[in-house]
């Protein structure tokens, strides 16, 4: 019991230093706590209340207005497969993971402490899955409302216990993972994907805690289902009762040291991403054997071979072409295939998962950092067209070829591509002008093209509409 | 003329003034410390004589070059090596020399390279990224860098504090030799080697230059005397301050 106040009064003096940081980063002064602080504290809080009320209104209209197209048959048909697809993905993320992610105080005077395993593991676990209940709960209330089918607030309940569930099933496998005498195994991560299509016929059978969670939109039986997430959740949280205290701490400090070197950034998170990259980045390489070399040629051939070496040996940074490439292909879609919402979304969606863009890695590189910027003695004019040519030329070849592959409404002709490859390289260049990526400008940009496209399309006049109706009935 | 030199040198960051109107000027072929406590103004002093911050007020020049007018010139005489430097993360310790080779046009430097990891004992580790590396290793090679480039102005920030005895005599002798064959070297340091004793011993307290002395001024002669010296000097220079 000793153990559990001791991480109790932890956790919430970790959340009240925190919450501190976090309203001092707003202007909340807590050094000088008289009137105008309280006061300027309850506006924040107030304005905060009403930004998260406005927000979910906002995704309730757009469910709402999502889910009147999918006609509830379809929805009995494919919930449970979503539900199942979702529910491996978790998995696998969870195997690719610590259970526990401490912070630098925790690394210090817990992890190396004889306190039980047990309760630091419970410590983590109940505030996640809490969270990812209420969450994932407040998600279910908004689908069952779209979808104007079942009871509401019971079965966002349902699905927010199901979701505690599902969270707490990953914690198992990833306790499972560190609790092994030696490191974890690291590619454990994509069984969950490979048990998948080996499953074949069997996935229905498999899917029957999905279905049991979504009979109740259809009619079908409450009891059942919370039947479901009762035995999933007793089952996963006896295990992790079980595993927790054969925990290796030194797999959890390892893993950890990432989450909390990036944790202490603080502020530095939101306002420099690449910072967090960096670290989990450096994380990585500490792990790894190098390959090849590189070559020791004159230039150009020696830019060739670092560019090639560098996707090899980070292929985050191969990503982040790639993910250049899939902004212009949405692009292309806005251009050329105006009316396909859809399509354009996919393609924003795809580029969110695939990194933030980027062609100037290796310049950044080059002239980011103070030490690295002073061993190069060229013009930083062509410091910058040799460390970024080739990631454009990269970008460019992926983005043409996506062109010629993928079919739009126009059929690419010279004149388009050379269009394409226009915009790239504006675009590559105006970043660099200004210094900054010019990616949040993209999705804004992208959606106001749209309605701009949108608001000056003709309107099909009476005449015309007739003329084409006499047509379709020619 | 100097090649090293500032006026007048003041840096605020807000309402703190980190240095005070420093004047400094070191020769060619001179290798000098800084000392001082911790929060004196040493790595911004030497940051601002590097070109790597703007001071708030006065003027640095190398060779008499500023580094408004003359940045890439400066660039490729003057290097820092800062207390932590950053890396390329997909490179190896030698490729790392490598790039400094390709960048500076040098020509058969893979038996200096070689020399210098082997010195630093760095040679097992020349295949390894930099983020497997201890701290001390990375310092090591940021050394092994900068003096592949073999600079005319070299400035480390505590370079010896990193390293282990056996290296630290090697930097000791490697910088006094550079300073014989002409280049500027400035190190801020806590604590001295045994041999290879500096020329010049600067103090820096609270952002002002506090001393300024040549070596025999200040020493006895000894290697004891010379390992104790920052921490005498810091001893005295505290009780006068107070």
């Amino acid at each position: 019991m000793r153990a559990v106040g001791l991480v109790a009064r932890l956790r919430y003096r970790e959340w009240e230093v925190s919450a501190h940081y976090w309203l001092s980063v707003v202007g909340v002064d807590f050094t000088h706590p008289d009137v105008f602080t309280r006061l300027y504290l309850v506006y924040i809080l107030m304005l905060g209340g009403l930004w998260v009320v406005v927000s979910a209104a906002g995704a309730a209209a757009l469910v709402h207005s999502l889910g009147s197209a999918v006609p509830p048959a379809h929805l009995a048909v494919g919930l449970p497969d979503a539900l199942g697809l979702g529910l491996v993905a978790w998995l696998a993320a969870s195997l690719a993971h610590p259970p526990l992610r401490l912070r630098h105080g925790d690394l210090e005077w817990l992890a190396p402490s004889p306190i039980s395993r047990r309760v630091l593991a419970l410590a983590d676990m109940i505030p996640r899955a809490v969270r990812v209940g209420v969450v994932l709960g407040f998600g279910g209330i908004l689908l069952a409302s779209a979808l104007h089918v079942g009871p509401t607030l019971p079965w966002g309940a349902l699905v927010g216990g199901a979701a505690a569930t599902a969270a707490a099933w990953g914690f198992v496998l990833s306790l499972w993972r560190a609790t092994r005498p030696g490191p974890p195994v690291r590619w454990l991560w994509p069984l969950p994907l490979a048990v998948l299509p080996l499953l074949g016929s069997a996935w229905p059978a498999a899917l029957w805690p999905m279905r049991a969670v979504a009979a109740p939109l259809g009619g079908g039986s409450w009891a059942a289902a919370w039947l479901a997430v009762g035995v999933g959740a007793a089952g996963a949280w006896a295990l992790i009762i079980a595993l927790a205290p054969g925990l290796n701490m030194l797999t959890v400090q390892e893993a950890s040291q990432p989450y909390a070197d990036i944790r202490a950034l603080g502020l530095q998170v939101v306002r420099s991403g690449p910072a967090a990259e960096a670290i989990r980045q450096q994380d990585r390489m500490r792990h790894l054997t190098p390959r090849g070399h590189l070559p020791q040629r004159r230039p150009p051939w020696w830019e060739v071979g670092r560019f090639f070496w560098s996707q090899v040996r980070l292929p985050d940074d191969f990503l982040r072409l790639g993910g250049t490439a899939l902004i212009f292909r949405a692009a292309l879609v806005v251009v050329f295939q105006p009316g396909a919402t859809l399509a354009l979304l996919f393609w924003l969606l795809l580029r969110y998962r695939v990194r933030r863009p980027a062609m100037s890695q290796l310049f950044e590189r080059d002239m980011g950092n103070p030490f690295l910027r002073q061993f190069w003695t060229d013009r930083a004019v062509v410091r910058f067209l040799s460390a970024t040519a080739l990631p454009w030329a990269a970008v460019s070849a992926i983005a043409v070829a996506s062109f010629l592959v993928l079919p739009l409404d126009a059929a690419p002709t010279w004149p388009h591509v050379l269009f394409l490859l226009g915009l790239i390289t504006t675009w590559h260049l105006a970043g660099a002008l200004v210094h900054q990526p010019l990616w949040p400008l993209l999705v804004p940009g992208v959606l106001s093209a749209l309605l701009l496209v949108r608001l000056l399309r003709p309107e099909p006049t009476s005449a015309s509409a007739a003329a084409a109706a006499g047509q379709d009935a020619t | 003329m100097d090649r090293i030199a500032c006026s007048n040198l003041w840096m605020r960051f807000g309402g703190f003034a980190a240095l005070r109107g420093i004047d400094l000027s070191l020769p060619a072929g001179q290798y000098a410390i800084l000392v001082g406590l911790n929060g004196a103004g040493k790595s911004t002093l030497l940051k601002a004589l590097g070109g790597w911050i703007r001071p708030s007020d006065g003027a640095v020049a190398i060779d008499g070059l500023a580094f408004e007018r003359a940045e890439r010139r400066l660039r490729a005489r003057v290097k820092l090596v800062p207390d932590t430097p950053a890396f390329y993360p997909e490179l190896t310790a030698w490729e790392h020399l490598q790039v400094v080779a390709q960048a500076h046009g040098l020509e058969r430097w893979q038996s200096e390279a070689e020399r210098l990891l082997s010195a630093f004992s760095m040679a097992p580790h020349q295949g390894a990224y930099p983020a497997s590396l201890s701290r001390g290793m990375q310092y090591k090679l940021a050394l092994a860098m900068s003096l592949l480039a073999a600079p005319s102005a070299l400035l480390l920030d505590e370079p010896y504090g990193a390293l282990d005895p056996a290296s630290q005599l090697y930097l000791a002798e490697r910088l006094t030799l550079l300073a014989r064959a002409g280049a500027t070297v400035l190190a801020s340091t806590h604590l001295l080697p045994p041999t290879h004793p500096p020329d010049r011993i600067l103090m820096l307290m609270a952002g002002t230059l506090q001393r300024d002395a040549l070596l025999d001024e200040v020493w006895s002669g000894s290697a004891e005397g010379l390992a104790a010296l920052p921490h005498q000097l810091l001893v005295s220079g505290s009780a006068v301050d107070a």
